[in-house]
């Protein structure tokens, strides 16, 4: 896709120990599901889906095998809402899509540089890229 | 729309590279991520080229994504390989991106930020 963005997101904060999936990744705009917002430990967090990186439009016909979403987490600041998110978040998505260079960091928590393109961010959440079907 | 293709070998022998997981090409729009597989291994996902929107119908078939490691010249550089190939996705004008081509006579990467090509995997068709 010739306009394709694509995110990136870390949570893992040494850079030695970002060596597998749940520590970072890169999905395609395109891959986006969906966003729903959950809270914990009073701590708003908004989960963002994407289609199966692994077992993408895939299928798997074993007893009670099924395809799912990949997801990654945002944790907000206090004073930020899911809402406030939702809209900087299409705003920037917007505005990349727009440019030249198509690289959307979302958010990276290493500890040394810690990049989040709003400040409504507060980290990264668990990332999770669901296994291929055996 | 033009439409991108990505080219990867890992084969170093020209003479060898005469079957799956020798070297392969995705349409850039087949991608469906990257993530992390080791301190010095980037892999990139593909939708399925041979089973592309298809169905498993027999117990225990499955689809899966297609894939590609990525052998990094540093560890844990991955977010750097990314953002490379990103940038090296939206401003190259040719149609076809070599990313990774391990033969020996003729060794050639994106970006000296890689240093290898590594498994590429190809799932097999599912059979009806």
């Amino acid at each position: 896709m010739e306009n394709q963005v694509y995110l990136y997101f870390r949570t893992q904060g040494t850079i030695g120990n970002d060596d597998d999936p749940a520590q970072s990744c890169l999905f395609p705009a395109s891959s986006l599901a969906g966003i729903e917002s959950s809270v914990s430990s009073g701590v708003n967090i908004v989960t963002l889906f994407f289609k199966s990186m692994r077992n993408f439009d895939g299928t798997d016909q074993a007893a009670d095998a099924v395809t799912i979403s990949d997801s990654v987490q945002i944790e907000l600041k206090n004073s930020s809402t899911v809402k406030d998110f939702i809209v900087a978040f299409n705003n920037q998505l917007n505005s990349i899509a727009s440019k030249q260079k198509r690289f959307f960091m979302v958010a990276d928590d290493l500890s040394t540089d810690e990049q989040y393109f709003s400040t409504l961010i507060d980290g990264v959440g668990t990332i999770t890229i669901a296994a291929a079907h055996s | 729309m033009t439409e991108k293709y990505l080219y990867f070998r890992t084969q170093a022998t020209i003479a060898d590279d005469d079957g799956t997981g020798e070297s392969a090409c995705f349409p850039l729009s087949a991608l469906t991520g990257m993530v992390p597989t080791a301190d010095g291994t980037l892999t990139l996902f593909f939708a399925s080229m041979l089973n592309n929107n298809g169905d498993a119908l027999e117990t225990n078939d499955v689809i899966v994504s297609d894939s590609v490691q990525l052998t990094l010249t540093d560890d844990n550089t991955h977010k750097d390989v990314i953002e490379a190939l990103v940038e090296f996705f939206s401003s190259a004008r040719q149609n076809m991106l070599i990313i990774g081509d391990d033969l020996s006579t003729a060794t050639e990467y994106f970006s000296p930020l890689i240093s290898g090509v590594g498994t590429i995997s190809v799932a097999a068709v599912v059979a009806s």
